[in-house]
């Protein structure tokens, strides 16, 4: 089994505002059981972009089969913030806490472990269409608030409980999966259109991308023409030997 | 249409129209303050909110502009003061930084004990109560208006501006109604802007909230509220379902109409309840 990474690009929905982007990925393709994880942190939280990648970091040290690394990352973003000097409303805005999507996959032989908290989605290509995915399967399931995972130490059990739900395997061999994509909302909802010429042309696009500047391209053609939120898009694209 | 995603470079706009008449002086039935202090309260609670929303680890984002209008003895006013008395709207980044005083206040919290324990929290203030002379309600529409449209003009793709109106008499300065519909004719390309009124009360009436028919309105002032009150977009629809339990048809109408303290600060909340914001 061989899994490499094609492609893999983020774009930020606010492109000439540096930093903005609350999205990120993480890939972990050398280890016995390769992996590959996207996040989206929520704009409306008080620190996504840091509690996103806190939890990339912490989800791509070697992996456990517990979910320590929410807890590792919960400690690590309660740490930061206590060395901030916070006004009157960040005070209040830190209670609110963040909060991010996650996505990940893991190959182990025929199967492929996955698991999803929110609206980050995961595709299985075959003979370039999608042939399998997950948790969504059509861009009307996407709403305004998904489940995400929380910055708050007090809901770290809901997390685990969030992640332990959307926890499911398949075996990817059998539908002669060519190759696997993750992807955020925008671009997951974009990929879900209900109109399957859409979805296939669509998808082609996508999967011809090659370069951080023809995704952005892409990503800003379909911004214009009302096929994709504005909103941070990230893709990972795996290829399956 | 109310479809706009709010974002810095295409920010909403929420104006408060807020009557400071004599009446306004008289104690609510179910709070041991008066109209105007309570109201002054909730919406300075609802000011933080606002702005806890657009608070972020790197600073405030400007997703709002916001201003409050007051109107009685001296007609209609800026009622937010100092640094902030300059312009009608300011950004939200402005009025964070634009507290006439930050209070300490208690909050009864969970004390892990089976029990409740105050906890102090902070209570930033941009507006105190007045209550004086009459009732200008038409001059406070007609500069909301004036105000809204150049909001309106310089930015046009924007979700369109809300007007949160909270009044607990009748106009002292003619017929409203007009000016009313004037001001919900002022678009952006996303929509009118959406005026919503509230009645406050004194008197220990069932309040009627969010009619869909001026038919169950006990008189002519409330039918006049109902003719001037927009209807609800989808997202507001669904925030009250979600958070108050609250069933709104898209018939009804955004008033309350003998507001106790309650509906007050359900009014405010889910009519300050933005669009999807990124």
């Amino acid at each position: 089994m061989r899994i490499a990474a094609v492609f893999r690009a983020t774009v930020s929905k606010d492109l000439h505002i540096e930093g903005s982007n609350e999205d990120t990925y993480c890939l972990r393709l050398k280890e016995e059981k390769p992996r590959a994880a996207v996040f989206d942190g929520a704009s409306e939280s008080f620190a996504a972009r840091k509690w996103s990648r806190y939890l990339a970091d912490e989800w791509g040290k070697p992996a456990t089969r517990d979910w320590s690394w929410v807890e590792r990352a919960q400690m690590r973003y309660a740490k930061n913030i206590s060395t901030l000097q916070l006004s009157w409303a960040q005070e209040a805005a830190v209670q609110r806490g963040s909060y991010s999507t996650i996505a990940y996959v893991e190959f182990e032989e025929d199967w492929l472990f996955f698991s999803a908290v929110g609206d980050s989605n995961i595709f299985l290509i075959s003979n370039n269409e999608v042939r399998f995915s997950y948790p969504y399967v059509q861009e009307s399931q996407f709403t305004s608030a998904p489940n995400a995972l929380s910055s708050n130490p007090i809901d770290l059990r809901k997390n685990r409980e969030n992640l332990l739900s959307g926890l499911d395997r398949i075996r990817y061999k059998s539908l002669e999966t060519s190759h696997v994509l993750l992807a955020t909302d925008a671009v997951s909802a974009w990929l879900l259109n209900e109109d399957t010429e859409v979805r296939s042309a669509r998808l082609n696009s996508l999967l011809q991308c090659s370069q951080l500047d023809e995704f952005k391209s892409l990503v800003e053609r379909e911004r214009a023409t009302h096929g994709m939120k504005i909103d941070d898009s990230t893709v990972v694209i795996l290829e399956v030997d | 249409m109310y479809n706009a995603e709010i974002s810095r470079s295409q920010p909403t706009a929420y104006l408060f129209l807020v009557d400071q008449s004599g009446s306004m002086s008289d104690q609510m039935a179910s709070a041991s303050r008066s109209k105007a202090q309570f109201v002054a309260d909730v919406l300075n609670k609802t000011l933080r909110d606002l702005i806890v929303r657009c608070t972020r680890d790197e600073g405030v984002r400007d997703y709002f502009s916001v201003g409050v209008l007051g109107y009685g003895a001296s007609g209609v006013r800026n009622a937010l003061t100092g640094s902030l008395s300059g312009s009608w709207l300011n950004p939200i980044s402005a009025v964070s930084n634009g507290t006439l005083r930050v209070e300490e206040r208690q909050k009864m919290v969970d004390d892990g004990a089976g029990g409740l324990a105050p906890q102090p929290v902070k209570f930033p203030v941009w507006f105190d109560a007045t209550a004086d002379g009459g009732t200008p309600m038409c001059e406070a529409l007609a500069k909301a208006s004036e105000v809204l449209a150049d909001w309106s003009n310089q930015n046009p793709n924007s979700f369109p501006p809300t007007v949160l109106h909270i009044t607990d008499g009748e106009s002292t300065d003619g017929d409203p109604e007009q000016v009313a519909n004037m001001l919900q004719q002022i678009s952006t390309n996303n929509g009118g802007v959406l005026l919503y009124n509230i009645h406050v009360s004194n008197l220990s009436m069932e309040p009627i909230k969010y009619p869909s028919s001026d038919s169950v309105l006990p008189n002519e002032h409330a039918k006049l509220l109902f003719r001037m009150s927009s209807s609800f977009p989808e997202h507001i629809r669904k925030y009250a379902q979600d958070a108050h339990g609250i069933a709104l048809s898209p018939e009804s109408k955004a008033m309350v109409f003998n507001a106790e303290a309650e509906e007050l600060v359900k009014f405010l909340d889910i009519g300050s309840r933005p669009a999807a914001m990124r």
